[in-house]
């Protein structure tokens, strides 16, 4: 129920990527996330990173 | 039971849960206000903590201090090593008088020591007199927070409990009419008791006095009939001087409800004319954890419940799931120090955010102990083996590199072609809420190798130019 509330949290302010160093934080947000089709896309600082190296 | 099942109980009534949670974050919300409003605050939690702690080492010297002056005082002083001990010193002081209605005002410790249902038992009415803890006692519950004793429940729920114990109209919810009736219920049990039991929120060494912070007159009201009035108190609650009180009352309501001071604060030394005064001091448990390094601090508390207020655990679960006199925070530290094979799961009904440590008005390093706790219950074998076998393989597993990169790639592969089912079943509580992510084709490692294998991508950059520059091209998308 924390985690839910934290999305509603996140709903409510417009988030479109979700992100954070704590992974285990971020699998329970994106349990969540993705079980009830919420359009926020979550991805590790390290996916930003990669995202960035890679882009070019 | 365990927190997590009775946990689970409460938050299946999401919009239950939810009222709770924002009731009490309200209180949180006040508490803040107040907080910030005090320039000096950070230097009054300074003081608090300095103060309590220094009480704590020199206790033995303080509570004989406290005798002698309460003794000086013309109260009558009694010592209980547990709280069988304090119940029987209570019934035998009011056998004595022959006392058969007893009213008393809020008190955690009488709780602890479960004084209602012992004196019941030897045919004694007891009549609590705070509202919320009246509440509680008449739907035969026990408070659910040390301040708010009946945050759970509604008002529609009051207004049934009323209505069938008071008489008040049925499906009356309106708490001024609620509250009427109780004042009208509780003035009859007030002019007819035989005596008045207290708690004590501070007793003071240099006088023999002792502080009773109500909100409500409840507990002046019920020790200025009777001629008797027993205040009970755990050992921990003694400050040195009266200008202590300074600081403490300044930080208990504000850290409590979020106002400035209690409505009263009523000082008590000795007895009235004619009538008898009997303070008893309980240890039960106290001493204990006097003589613990890691968890001594929590003899700071000074039961504003502040940190029940702010923990995300506490709002959504509510006070009924810790089965803890003290629940919460606090409780789950004080709790199993007690009773550490009944009460092995409180340490975690926490994350470890820190913001009951960062509300705390005394400075408990509450989370730190929270932490600890859970050392100290695995030190007794109390900890579940599910939980520790996956303690100590995820700790083997991070500890080696080369394990770490196996079981990496491993997981990899294993994450394209494994069943949902492997991961996410009935035994595995780890996937009821959580999602593995998708397995990517290479990991972090990999590619961060790569990307330094290729000299004109190399983060270092050239040193000649502005470096945000240089690195640009590839950090432009970072940020």
């Amino acid at each position: 129920m924390m985690g839910e509330d934290r999305i509603q949290d996140h709903l409510t302010a417009g988030t479109q990527v979700l992100t954070a160093g704590d992974m285990s934080c971020l699998m329970h947000l994106e349990g969540i996330i993705r079980r009830k089709k919420h359009d926020i896309k979550v991805m590790h600082l390290a996916e930003i990173m990669v995202a960035g190296l890679t882009a070019d | 039971m365990s927190h997590p099942s009775l946990a689970g109980a409460f938050t299946a009534n999401r919009d239950r849960a939810h009222w709770h949670d924002r009731a009490l974050w309200f209180v949180r919300e006040k508490r803040d206000r107040m907080a910030s409003s005090v320039p000096e605050w950070e230097d009054l939690r300074q003081h608090a903590s300095a103060i309590k702690m220094h009480t704590m080492s020199q206790l033995p010297h303080y509570l004989e201090q406290f005798e002698k002056n309460a003794i000086a005082a013309g109260a009558q002083v009694h010592w209980a090593i547990d709280g069988d001990e304090h119940n029987r010193i209570v019934h035998e002081i009011l056998q004595r008088h022959g006392v058969r209605k007893l009213v008393k005002s809020k008190s955690m410790l009488t709780e602890e020591c479960q004084l209602n249902p012992y004196l019941e038992k030897h045919g004694i009415e007891v009549i609590d007199t705070d509202l919320g803890e009246r509440i509680v006692q008449l739907r035969n519950e026990h408070p659910s927070h040390i301040v708010l004793p009946a945050i759970h429940i509604k008002k529609e729920e009051v207004g049934e409990c009323f209505h069938q114990h008071l008489g008040t109209e049925k499906g009356a919810s309106d708490p001024k009419y609620l509250t009427e009736a109780a004042r009208q219920h509780l003035r009859e049990r007030f002019c007819s008791a035989d005596a008045g039991i207290t708690g004590v929120n501070f007793a003071i060494a240099e006088t023999g006095g002792f502080v009773v912070c109500t909100n409500e007159g409840n507990a002046d009201l019920g020790v200025s009939l009777p001629k008797i009035h027993i205040a009970c108190m755990g050992i921990e609650k003694l400050v040195p001087r009266a200008s202590d009180l300074a600081v403490f009352l300044r930080l208990l309501a504000r850290s409590a409800t979020g106002q400035p001071i209690t409505t009263y604060s009523s000082h008590f030394h000795g007895p009235r004319q004619g009538c008898e005064l009997h303070i008893v001091l309980v240890d039960n448990g106290r001493s204990e954890i006097l003589k613990s390094s890691e968890f001594r601090r929590s003899l700071n508390c000074i039961r504003c419940g502040a940190c029940m207020n702010t923990c995300p655990v506490f709002r959504r679960s509510g006070g009924h799931s810790y089965e803890s006199t003290i629940p919460g925070p606090i409780g789950s530290i004080l709790t199993p120090l007690r009773t550490p094979e009944a009460h092995s799961s409180l340490p975690f009904a926490c994350s470890l955010c820190g913001s009951c440590t960062d509300v705390c008005p005394v400075k408990i390093d509450l989370h730190h102990q929270l932490l600890a706790m859970r050392g100290f219950l695995d030190r007794k074998r109390l900890i579940g083996m599910s939980k520790k076998v996956a303690m100590k393989l995820m700790s083997g597993l991070l500890s080696q590199t080369w394990m770490y990169t196996t079981a990496g790639k491993a997981a990899r592969t294993a994450l394209r072609w494994l069943p949902r089912f492997a991961v996410y079943n009935p035994l595995n509580p780890w996937g009821r809420q959580r999602e593995l992510p998708d397995a990517p084709p290479e990991s972090f490692r990999d590619l961060y190798r790569k990307h330094q294998a290729q000299p004109s991508t190399s983060v270092s950059g050239s040193e000649d130019s502005d470096r945000s520059k240089s690195q640009g091209g590839h950090h432009d998308n970072i940020a």
